[in-house]
């Protein structure tokens, strides 16, 4: 029992790791389905007593943000861990423990935002957008939201972690004769939803790091009196738009997967689906941000932009839905399990999209807009096309996953409450169309409470059916089936035992305790294990925790301080495994185009980069954006002083150079070279943190009047952005300390050095930044 | 136990000047959201039940096997080209509305310009002469009356639901909407953006009285005030 707790806590594989966020994302969903069956049983009558308003704003607040962001897109996550390597023929993800780490990070994230609720100020309560300025300190006080913030900036950096090392896997470790064209199509959706990901995630990043600054800091971004919703809309929105196609889909593509299975012939236009997927999905998703902004009273032209940049975005999926549609003409269909599930995704995403196309409307928002007719239109997005989708895809990879076969007679049972009771839940709420969001109780107008009732009704059978899917996969995995390697006849590649070694094992004697050794390929696996990933995601937790209590308990630092300790602890671990070579996975097969020349490495950390560039792009635009909308603002030079500051980017900029030259020696073979200008680099990199302490010190305690964080915007986003820079430049600094122990015992030649590279390319990131920063705040 | 503002009786008739194109459009978005729901989805149900595998039939698979490289670009220009239509027309119609709309340009004619604030939790009314009035507009009828809605807190959003007029209440900006009342009566006022623990309370009514009726209200306005 003890090794296999261990073997849970410390995986590293992907399919292990697929598994604990099915599980994870699921118990997730348990907690936001139980907020929905409170809010529920409030709405069934009217003028009912059963929540205080208070509550039910929590209630709303916190099933949006478990539903959407812990529970559908970890699910998609899920089985992106578990199918993508199998499906390209790759041996594991790209970087596995940077995957466990993802996962421990997004888990411990949840459950700091569910903490929440037994916290002062209870779990965040100004809903799932967390609209500006009511989720600031004034007028939602308490460490319980901030908590929440720094839960869901975890979950955030999990999302975005996990985005990079996907990306590269499917870029850079197919298979042998995996080429693009070859590529199934889950691997396919999956790649698109990171895509939108790696771009939507570090937006939000960045809006809710300006957030707690305002909670913690005392900063003025987003609780500034004029400005701040507005802000904070357009980020949000930024990310909130594509992050509904990041719900979709992998929905879509597990469809992609089952129907050809089930109708027994060949997707009907797959590369019409994927071209309109990549090339017009993607994109427009980025286009159409303004339109969740229609009565914000933004300009009147740039609505009617919105409005067909809306429309125009239905084009792409009226044609995937057609071109899944006419995989089932044709056809022979086997109306299993899996493909009732991926059929009724579909119906119920076109009921869904019709409504949105509605929505589209400007004239016809005016009236919707805020609405239960919303309310409704993205459950049967979100619930109905994505969950449904996905549950199939349960229902098909549990064969897969347990080795067993489910029980029939339960899943059928699943399905059709299922899909009678989602309708029963969510149409009535189309008629409720004048009945604003988000009240927690209203009065008693006779169509209300009749709908509302009904709507209440199906929403507990529909979550009580949700029951059977767990017993079922209880049943599946103590009493189930022995199931053939293929019980579905899929052609899919994942389906071959085997096939690329002990990868892809099949995963019964992994999920359940073994009685016996496991055989040889399943002990193989467990050798690529690491206690570090859990270690730091723990570390962080403990960490944001105390943070986050710090407003409110003098004794927030003491969990602060241990928490500091144990981020040290882990992250020493970590390069103590590294620096002993402790941690091996298999070697790749192969390298295909068009990156062999370029390391999987390096370009994980050029896709990390991209993250980074848009995580400061949008810290800076709201700096910007501050700036313009403030009446009056300090001269350059009154405050900071831009000598001062002329050295220390002086300072930076050498830094930069002398990383580059490191990287020149070691690529000629001189080992000595690349040690002395590493020491060169950390020396002026530290030089650079001193001269920004010193700054900052006599800005605060010499100078008067104290120029601090809290003595006005100019302050507020002074020492945000740069100190998010400073952030960074330290952590540099200590990979660099790491990376110049490693090069003195002659750990890089002129052949192996990424690690010296991916630094450099940090490091000139860094530089890059600063120069973005400096004349922002030293010069203008 | 919760008690709400009495609203009631809800006035129901009412034709501002944006219904007329507001129920067009719906009609149209309607009829052809139903067609093309019941034409993809009963296609759908058709296609399913048509081709199942009943018991006890065999597969053909000779017939049915699958190439997974066999990439078939089909006869998908047809659709393409239905499609693009339906959504070109779509923005023609958004266009022409946008165009016609009275959402764009004021009637011409002397309008009166009130202010709202909303604030947690009420909305209040700022009348030309610099009177404020805490929960009840009052304004008179066939009259084209233009608000300026801003907030003094948090975010809210202005809806009058029985006049399909509504914009949100921006802290630190001011956004206008405007209507014409054509018929007397009460009418709902309610915010439509989760704005805290009083959400639900932040209601207010809309008087819509007689002109005569106005302006004896009006000419008194303030006086009770002390």
């Amino acid at each position: 029992m003890a090794r296999w707790i261990s073997r849970w806590l410390f995986t590293t594989n992907h399919k292990d790791i697929g598994v604990l966020y099915l599980a994870g994302s699921l118990y997730f969903g348990f907690v936001g389905g139980l907020l929905a069956m409170l809010m529920r049983t409030q709405l069934s009558a009217p003028l009912n007593d059963f929540l205080s308003a208070g509550a039910y704003n929590e209630a709303v607040s916190m099933h949006g943000l478990l539903m959407i962001l812990w529970f559908l897109s970890p699910l998609g996550i899920a089985f992106g861990n578990y199918l993508v390597p199998m499906q390209i023929g790759a041996k594991d993800l790209a970087l596995p423990r940077l995957n466990a780490l993802s996962f421990w990070i997004f888990l411990f994230g949840g459950v700091l935002a569910i903490l929440a609720f037994a916290l002062p100020g209870g779990a965040a309560n100004s809903g799932w957008y967390m609209d500006q300025p009511l989720s600031t300190t004034p007028y939602s006080p308490g460490p319980g939201p901030t908590l929440v913030f720094v839960g869901l900036a975890m979950d955030v950096v999990a999302i975005m972690m996990t985005t990079v090392n996907m990306l590269l896997t499917i870029i850079y470790m197919r298979g042998p004769g995996i080429t693009w064209r070859r590529v199934p199509m889950f691997t396919w959706f999956t790649g698109f939803m990171l895509l939108q990901a790696m771009f939507a995630f570090p937006s939000l990043l960045a809006g809710l790091l300006l957030l707690v600054a305002d909670r913690l800091l005392g900063t003025l971004y987003l609780s500034a009196s004029s400005g701040g919703t507005i802000l904070w809309d357009n980020i949000f929105w930024f990310f909130g738009h594509p992050e509904t196609y990041v719900v979709v889909l992998p929905a879509f593509g597990m469809v992609a997967e089952i129907f050809p299975v089930f109708a027994h012939r060949n997707l009907a236009e797959r590369n019409l689906i994927l071209v309109l997927t990549g090339a017009a999905v993607v994109p427009l998703s980025y286009l159409v941000w303004q339109h969740h902004m229609f009565i914000t009273g933004i300009d009147l032209s740039e609505n009617q932009a919105f409005s067909i940049s809306t429309i125009m975005i239905s084009l792409p999926f009226d044609l995937i839905v057609i071109a899944f549609i006419k995989t089932l003409t044709k056809s022979h269909i086997e109306l299993t399990i899996p493909m009732l599930f991926a059929w009724a995704s579909i119906v119920i995403f076109i009921v869904g999209g019709i409504s949105g196309v509605m929505l589209s409307s400007y004239v016809l928002d005016v009236v919707w807009n805020g609405t239960y007719f919303v309310v409704a239109h993205f459950h049967y997005i979100m619930v109905g096309a994505s969950v449904f989708g996905l549950f199939a895809g349960v229902y098909f990879y549990l064969p897969r996953m347990t080795g067993r076969l489910f029980h029939q007679g339960l899943a059928k049972a699943h399905f059709i409450l299922s899909f009678i009771f989602f309708n029963v839940t969510f149409f009535p709420m189309y008629f409720l169309y004048d009945m604003p969001r988000r009240v927690f109780t209203y009065e008693p107008l006779p169509s209300w409470a009749t709908l509302n009732l009904i709507s209440t009704i199906g929403a507990f059978i529909f979550a009580g059916a949700q029951i059977l899917l767990v017993i079922n996969m209880y049943y599946t995995l103590t009493r189930g089936v022995i199931s053939p390697p293929n019980p579905w006849r899929s052609p899919g590649l994942e389906w071959v035992p085997n096939i690329v070694g002990a990868s892809n094992a099949t995963t019964l004697e992994v999920v359940l305790p073994a009685s016996s050794p496991p055989p040889a390929a399943v002990q193989l696996e467990l050798e690529h294990t690491s206690r570090r990933p859990i270690q730091l995601a723990l570390a962080m937790a403990v960490t944001l925790f105390g943070i986050a209590l710090l407003t409110s308990f003098i004794w927030g630092w003491i969990v602060v301080g241990i928490g500091f300790i144990l981020v040290a602890y882990s992250v020493g671990g970590w390069m103590h495994d590294d620096y002993l070579d402790k941690f091996k996975i298999p070697p790749q097969l192969c390298e295909t185009w068009p990156f062999t020349r370029i390391s999987k490495e390096r370009l994980g950390m050029w896709l990390f980069i991209s993250t980074e560039i848009f995580l400061f792009g949008a810290v800076i635009s709201s700096d910007i954006y501050v700036r313009l909308n403030a009446a009056s603002w300090p001269a350059a030079g009154s405050i900071l002083d831009v000598m001062s500051g002329g050295w220390s980017s002086l300072l930076l900029i050498s830094s930069g150079g002398a990383m580059v030259l490191a990287v020149e020696s070691i690529r000629q073979g001189n080992r000595k070279g690349l040690v002395r200008w590493l020491w060169g680099a950390f020396i002026l990199g530290w030089g650079f943190i001193a001269l920004h302490a010193y700054e900052w010190y006599t800005m605060y305690y010499v100078d008067k009047p104290a120029f601090t964080i809290f003595s006005g915007l100019p302050g507020s986003i002074y020492y945000v952005t740069v100190g998010l820079h400073g952030i960074h430049v330290v952590s540099g600094l200590v990979v660099m300390a790491f990376i110049i122990a490693k090069a003195r015992s002659g750990r890089y030649d002129r052949d192996h050095h990424t690690g010296v590279v991916n630094l450099m390319l940090y490091w000139l990131l860094i530089d890059v930044v600063w120069m973005f920063l400096f004349p922002f705040f030293y010069l203008t | 136990v919760t008690t709400l503002p009495t609203v009631l009786p809800l006035a129901t008739a009412s034709t501002p000047p944006t219904d007329a194109i507001w129920w067009t459009l719906f009609h149209y978005y309607l009829f052809f959201g139903i067609a093309a729901g019941v034409l993809s989805i009963g296609f759908m149900i058709w296609a399913t039940l048509a081709h199942r595998i009943r018991k006890g039939q065999e597969l053909k698979p000779e017939r049915y096997a699958y190439h997974p490289r066999e990439h078939n670009w089909g006869n998908w220009k047809l659709i393409l080209v239905l499609v693009i239509i339906t959504v070109s027309v779509q923005s023609f119609v958004e266009y022409q509305t946008f165009g016609s709309s009275s959402l764009v340009t004021l009637p011409k004619g002397d309008p009166i310009t009130i202010g709202v604030v909303g604030r947690q939790w009420d909305w209040l009314f700022v009348y030309p002469n610099g009177v404020n009035v805490e929960g009840n507009l009052t304004v008179p009828q066939n009259q084209v009356i233009v608000l300026n809605i801003t907030s003094s807190d948090v975010f809210h959003a202005f809806f009058i639901p029985a006049l399909s007029v509504g914009k949100d209440a921006v802290p630190g900006h001011y956004t206008t909407v405007w209507f014409n009342a054509t018929q007397t009566g009460t009418y709902l006022i309610e915010c439509k953006e989760l704005c805290g623990v009083g959400h639900a309370y932040m209601l207010a009514h809309l008087s819509v009285v007689p002109q005569a009726s106005y302006t004896e209200w009006y000419s008194t306005l303030g006086e009770n005030e002390t």
